[in-house]
């Protein structure tokens, strides 16, 4: 799979959580790539490992508009 | 025409290029000769203790037909007595007065010698002083050139000495062969310098004889290291004049010394900060009278800029210049093959099959002619494919926009540290 299929897939899969409300709580990156923790308002939570460069990128684009969201 | 004048801390020149400190400057009948080409200052090459210099001291690298696109040099500073040198620059400066005349000088680290030094030197009507505490062969091995040079210590305690006997303008010219060259820069600034000169010139063995088996140059069969100049250090010097210029503690005058062969290259310097250039390596190779190419092609380019004098372009680029961590990862650019121009030679392809991202794809059109094309969604904008290709404008880099707003790396590990503050293992680093 190229790298920028497997780019759309992590994103799909981010685009999905932010779409049902969920937030990004949480996040640990290691040599792996990213490991976020998301939850939802309504306490549901879960969790997405990234490891293209682009969604490790891009999550944090989302967690910045979030963050002015809640500013 | 633009105003080219120059004022280099106190030193004023008719225009900003300068010959550096080195064989083109050691006598007066030389630079009598390159003032009567057209040249705006020199830097009279070294005067300290006289030297005896060896046979063979210059070689150069010659690249894929490019004469002289590095250069080498295991010669020394000045090997006349100190009173022949003065009588030349009283004489120089008397025909040219209107010229700056720069004298470099190195003397071991020690009061007396630079007070002694530079007391004469003034007397005889110099504009200013170089210190070289780069020179990286023979005089380093006495203590004196980039074995000072190194050394913050030593450069801030030398500059201080020659400020107190100085009365005209005092340059520091710092060597490259250092981790960070801000450091000694700095250093200089500490000691009272009036401005930096750099870059001086870059350890080097030119080479090996794969037939004799000697160096390049050998003395009778030995060689040492020397100091490499010359185009191919041109971007090295860049950045080092650039890191120089963006720092606060540094904060004087620079003239930008590495490489530089003709007006564009001059332009670049000043552009990142330097006020003047000097050159030497470009003189020595094509002789005094490039420096009329380089006046017209300067003052065509203020003119096209509308600019109406040449100290307009001085820092411009600095501004433009960061260090990694404050680049946007958001930005992005992707390579656009015209198929109309492509040779299809098919360079980019092999250069980004076997050495980048596998992005340009061979395709066969309707009428069976091959062709070029890149996947852009996983083009990741390297420039390698531009770079190789042999045809210009066969290949261009556009930008593509994106919909997420610019964020740097920096501000990426500062959001995710907020996110987890409180937790020990969050800790990320900005560069």
């Amino acid at each position: 799979m190229s790298e920028f299929a497997q780019f759309k897939l992590e994103k799909q899969k981010l685009d999905d959580f932010v779409a049902q409300k969920f937030k990004i709580v949480g996040v640990k990156e290691d040599l792996e790539g990213a490991w976020l923790d998301l939850e939802h308002p309504g306490g549901e939570t879960a969790n997405l490992h990234l490891t293209t460069a682009n969604a490790r990128k891009y999550y944090v684009s989302l967690l910045l508009k979030q963050e002015q969201t809640q500013a | 025409m633009a105003d080219l004048r120059i004022n280099l801390a106190g030193i004023v020149s008719p225009n900003p290029f300068w010959l550096a400190s080195a064989p083109p400057t050691n006598t007066g009948y030389q630079v009598q000769r390159a003032f009567e080409a057209g040249w705006g200052g020199a830097v009279w090459k070294t005067l300290g203790d006289p030297i005896i210099n060896t046979s063979s001291r210059f070689a150069a690298i010659h690249f894929n037909g490019q004469r002289v696109a590095g250069f080498n040099n295991i010669e020394l500073i000045t090997d006349r007595p100190l009173e022949i040198n003065l009588k030349e620059i009283y004489e120089t400066k008397k025909r040219f007065p209107n010229h700056a005349i720069v004298v470099s000088l190195m003397v071991e680290p020690n009061r007396e010698k630079w007070h002694e030094i530079v007391k004469k030197v003034e007397a005889v009507g110099v504009d200013g002083l170089e210190l070289n505490f780069g020179c990286p062969h023979g005089m380093a091995e006495r203590g004196m050139g980039a074995a000072s040079g190194q050394q913050p210590d030593l450069v801030e305690v030398q500059t201080m000495w020659v400020k107190e006997a100085a009365t005209t303008p005092v340059i520091v010219k710092l060597t490259p062969n250092i981790t960070d060259i801000t450091s000694t820069a700095k250093a200089a600034v500490r000691g009272g310098a009036d401005a930096i000169s750099l870059i001086n010139t870059i350890n080097s063995l030119a080479g090996v004889d794969i037939d004799s088996w000697n160096t390049i140059p050998h003395v009778g069969g030995k060689g040492s290291h020397g100091g490499y100049c010359g185009p191919a250090v041109k971007p090295i010097a860049l950045h080092m004049v650039a890191d120089c210029a963006r720092n606060p503690e540094v904060g004087v005058p620079i003239s930008g010394i590495g490489g530089i062969s003709n007006w564009r290259d001059a332009v670049e310097f000043m552009l990142m900060g330097a006020t003047g250039v000097q050159v030497c390596t470009a003189a020595m190779h094509h002789g005094f009278r490039i420096v009329e190419d380089m006046i017209d092609g300067l003052n065509n380019y203020l003119d096209e800029k509308g600019l109406a004098s040449v100290t307009e372009l001085i820092g411009k680029s600095v501004p433009r210049y960061s260090d990694w961590g404050n680049l946007d990862l958001n930005y992005a650019v992707v390579a656009r093959i015209d198929t109309d121009t492509c040779i299809n030679c098919n360079k980019c392809h092999i250069a980004c099959e076997d050495t980048s991202h596998q992005c340009i794809d061979m395709l066969t059109d309707d009428q069976g002619q091959s062709y070029l094309q890149v996947r852009e969604e996983d083009c990741v904008g390297c420039n390698l494919c531009a770079i190789v290709c042999p045809v210009d404008g066969a290949i261009s880099m556009i930008e593509v926009s994106g919909n997420d707003a610019p964020m740097t790396w920096n501000e990426r590990q500062e959001a995710i540290g907020k996110l987890s503050e409180g937790e020990d293992s969050t800790k990320k680093e900005a560069v």
